[in-house]
């Protein structure tokens, strides 16, 4: 119901269904104009825009193999290709992980999973959805040339409640409740990984501990204005032991404090926020890296008239990196020096602006305009002088019904990043602007078609072209270690189906299948990429059967990424590409819940991903099988 | 929950753990040519070898994780040198505490990852670019008779050493806290033309031509091999002899050959 009162506040005209206008009071914030796509709860599906795929926290609840994380979730949605099965660091068509953004209501999220395949760090009960934005997205989405996943924060509500979990990897809880009659508003959520233990009975050379926290107040100073806090952060010591040294093998953590201001204004939204950050990483060779960062971002979006709305905006963030390189180190080690270099002290800066368009020129017919425009700094140091780049990226999004069950969508764009690590790290942000920006041109054209009993299937071809791509696993890249951030011309082309009835309905499901081919290119050499795979499949059936009783199946298949080693300067055309075996896996989950009270409840859920103890092969290595079992219990009150 | 209100408090600081470790030994790995190697030999049936190149692409030194043996630090570079001229040159420093197996590698040359040592210069690296880790060149006189040759080999990976006794050395027996070690490696080019005798291997079986007592063969089959092939300047394919032979080039300037062993089962590469 949110998010239909949502959709319906701004721009009830525009959408499909015309709907009936209600009162903006529970408006996203954040949301953008592709929220303004919601229209009726009836045809709640139909709110994925063209260049977007939703779940909402209960889809994600019943989805097996997502342990209930709504960021996990996303790998199973079209356009998505995992790295390595159970692993949540995906390919979002053809773009690596380090390119693909989170994005949480408005705030960056410098890395979003625990170590080791871990749970997203933010409590899933803060969540209240996900979307997926694989290319050509708004304009006020940018700076990540792959694609974009934003998570939107669940309303506050003044009414005292609480959640906790307890798992066989971790624990966690949920408290949200309102003060000053119900003018304001405190929520506090964590989780705490007592997998350390586990380890150490396990293997005792090993050390894992993480943990997260978000908290957030808000307070109406008045019925249209608000203030309020939002503090989030994570935390992650992966290490090995041995001959009695501990080293670090996955160290790090961020923190990150957003400071807001939102008003209801002429019938439209505005947020003026601050947001200040520490991340933190220590890595193998005890390079310590230390990055505080300071933002300030305003969104304005204003409906102007029954069809046009718009949505504008600035953003600005400054970062300084302190790097404390190595202390053992070979001074000669060319490799060990250019990180040094690449990682190295330094203060930069980016600031951008968007104007954004909801326009219907018909009924019918939505468009969505938009342009960009970014600017890059790299600070100078004792040896470079500051570098800087602007960049502007045109969008266009466009839903055009054809007929009452059938909407065409297409989506076009360009975007820009700055260098960027084959996996975001907190605090190892690359120098290599001396090179330009990365960049990207992405577009898709598709179908939609609404089947009956609320079932729909979405049919997308799109293709991605990826410039200066900064991907440090092409295939055919030598096995050292880039000293220098060699720069490839990628590309991400293929066919998205997606067949989908909610989950949360007493019966529904998925079939979500990805044909694609990503390729790089380097100087002369031409390859398909480390990860590519041309088969991606997932599918999901979840049935209620009543009296609390859920259960849900998954099933994956999914191509094997070329062998690196074997494909290492192989021909593009596919001679001498060797893949590893294809890989398959079915995740399970059931759940019972019981009702405690009036709106409290206690579930037990056991889920296992890879449930079929199928075991995957890296580069002609079979793996262990991969299996992630989560047996745990959920209450709330 | 303390180190959080410390960290909203003050930004700059983390809550991760401190390096609380030991310093750790320091080991310095070197290398040096054989007399062979820089000034030729001759075999019992009257030929002069000599080499007017061995270029050799030697470094990625570590030392293996392992229950006994904590690595701080690895190479990930290269030298190139002529051995022909080389002295007594450097390999890398590598960090390490316990009881720990030496790793090093003969790598393609990386133009990225690779210093020029002695004798070494950038026509080499062209030659030799992601192509070869060894290359010599040479020629074999008798009398009037002057037959030039040149070989090559790719990737190989070494280690651990072992001593006089054929037991693992190096090594290094318990690197201890804040000390240093010297590793002196040996490189003997003679060695690359010959092989150890393997009874019941047709491919090691080449008649005698041993130009001292070292036990090792001299290559005059392998030379004349490559002679008759009409190529005087072959460049040897990666062959379970040649590995062999190689393996015999490299040791412990004190002590037993270098083991060959998988290039993949480095154990301290970062990937």
């Amino acid at each position: 119901m949110r998010r239909v009162l949502l959709a319906l506040l701004l721009w009830p005209r525009l959408a499909w269904a015309q709907p009936e206008p209600i009162e903006p009071e529970a408006l996203d914030p954040e949301g953008g104009l592709e929220a303004l796509e919601i229209i009726d709860v009836v045809v709640e599906e139909e709110r994925d825009g063209p260049a977007q795929t939703t779940m909402t926290r209960e889809e994600v609840r019943r989805l097996p193999g997502a342990l209930g994380d709504p960021f996990r979730a996303i790998g199973a949605l079209p356009g998505v290709t995992p790295s390595v099965s159970g692993l949540p660091y995906f390919y979002v068509r053809g773009a690596p992980p380090g390119n693909v953004g989170y994005v949480l209501d408005g705030v960056r999220v410098p890395y979003m999973f625990h170590a080791l395949g871990g749970p997203a760090v933010i409590h899933p009960r803060l969540i209240d959805e996900v979307n997926l934005y694989q290319g050509g997205y708004p304009a006020a989405l940018g700076r990540y040339a792959g694609g974009v996943v934003t998570g939107t924060l669940a309303e506050p509500l003044p009414e005292w409640r609480g959640e906790g979990s307890l798992r066989l990897i971790d624990a966690g809880v949920f408290v949200e409740g309102g003060f000053d009659e119900g003018r304001g508003t405190a929520t506090v959520a964590g989780r705490y990984s007592y997998t350390g233990a586990i380890f150490s009975a396990i293997s005792p050379d090993l050390t894992l501990d993480y943990r997260d926290f978000q908290a957030r107040v808000a307070y109406d100073l008045t019925p249209d204005d608000r203030i309020s806090l939002f503090a989030f952060g994570a935390y992650d010591f992966f290490a090995t032991e041995s001959a009695g040294q501990v080293r670090p093998l996955f160290a790090t953590e961020f923190y990150r404090i957003d400071t807001r201001y939102d008003r209801r204004l002429l019938g439209g939204r505005l947020r003026v926020a601050v947001t200040t950050g520490f991340d933190h990483t220590i890595t193998t060779d005890e390079r310590d890296a230390r990055t505080v960062m300071a933002g300030t971002r305003m969104r304005w979006r204003q409906p102007v008239n029954d069809t046009l709305a718009f949505d504008v905006g600035f953003e600005m963030q400054r970062e300084n990196y302190a790097v404390t390189p190595s202390v053992f180190r070979d001074p000669d080690d060319l490799v060990a020096a250019g990180y040094d270099d690449l990682f190295r002290e330094r203060q930069d800066g980016a600031a951008s602006s968007w104007a954004g368009f909801m326009w219907s020129p018909a009924p019918g017919v939505t468009m969505q305009p938009g342009l960009r425009v970014d600017g890059f700094l790299q600070g100078a140091t004792s040896s470079t002088a500051a570098v800087g780049a602007v960049t502007v990226d045109p969008r266009l999004t466009m839903a055009i019904r054809i007929h009452e069950r059938v909407r065409l969508l297409h989506a076009l764009g360009t975007a820009h990043q700055a260098p960027s690590y084959l996996v975001a790290v907190p605090g190892l942000v690359p120098s290599d602007l001396e090179q330009g920006p990365q960049r990207s041109l992405q577009s898709s054209a598709g179908v939609e078609l609404a089947l009956p009993e609320h079932t729909w299937i979405t049919v997308n071809v799109f293709n991605n072209v990826f410039l200066d791509l900064t991907d440090g696993a092409n295939s055919d890249q030598p096995l050292t270690l880039p000293t220098e951030v060699p720069r490839s011309l990628g590309s991400g082309r293929g066919v998205e189906v997606y067949l989908r009835r909610s989950l949360a309905k007493r019966v529904g499901g998925f079939l979500s299948y990805t044909f694609s081919r990503s390729t790089r290119a380097t100087g002369r050499r031409r390859s398909v990429a480390s990860f590519d795979r041309p088969h991606v499949l997932a599918a999901a059936l979840g049935f209620d059967f009543g009296r609390g009783w859920v259960a849900g199946s998954r099933f994956n298949v999914q191509t094997g990424t070329p062998n690196v080693l074997l494909t290492r300067f192989a021909a593009f055309d596919g001679d001498g590409v060797v893949r590893d075996p294809t890989f398959y896996r079915f995740d399970v989950r059931f759940e019972k819940r019981w009702t405690v009270a009036e709106r409290g409840f206690i579930s037990l859920v056991l889920e296992i991903v890879n449930a079929s103890f199928n075991r995957q092969v890296v580069d002609g290595e079979l793996l262990p099988p991969v299996v992630l079992p989560s047996l745990g219990l959920e209450g709330g009150l | 929950m303390r180190c959080v209100v410390v960290l909203l408090a003050v930004f700059g600081l983390g809550c991760l753990p401190d390096d609380l470790r030991e310093p750790p030994a320091e080991v310095l790995v070197t290398i040096e040519p054989s007399l062979a190697t820089r000034e030729g030999f001759y075999t019992t049936t009257g030929w002069y070898v000599g080499f007017e190149q061995v270029a050799l692409n030697i470094g990625r030194v570590g030392f293996p994780d392992d229950e006994n043996c904590t690595y701080y630090s690895f190479t990930q570079y290269s030298w190139l040198i002529d051995m022909t001229e080389a002295r007594r040159e450097k390999v890398g420093i590598a960090h390490a505490l316990g009881d720990c197996r030496l790793r090093f590698d003969a790598p393609a040359v990386d133009p990225d990852v690779v210093r020029l040592g002695v004798g070494a210069n950038e026509t080499m690296v062209d030659l030799m670019d992601y192509e070869l880790s060894i290359a010599v060149l040479g020629y074999a006189s008798r009398g009037e008779e002057v037959i030039p040759f040149g070989m090559g080999t790719t990737y190989l990976s070494f280690g651990p050493c072992l001593d006089g006794f054929g037991s693992t050395s190096l090594a290094t027996s318990n690197l201890a806290s804040g000390q240093a070690y010297d590793v002196p490696l040996l490189f003997d080019a003679e060695a690359l033309l010959s092989t150890l005798s393997s009874p019941g291997s047709s491919d090691l079986d080449f008649s005698t031509a041993d130009s001292d007592d070292n036990g090792l063969v001299d290559g005059y089959e392998i030379f004349q091999a490559l002679v008759a092939s009409g190529d005087a300047t072959l460049e040897a394919e990666v062959a379970g002899y040649q590995l062999s032979t190689v393996g015999n080039a490299l040791r412990l300037r004190d002590g037993g050959p270098c083991l060959l062993v998988d290039p993949a089962d480095q154990g301290f590469s970062p990937f």
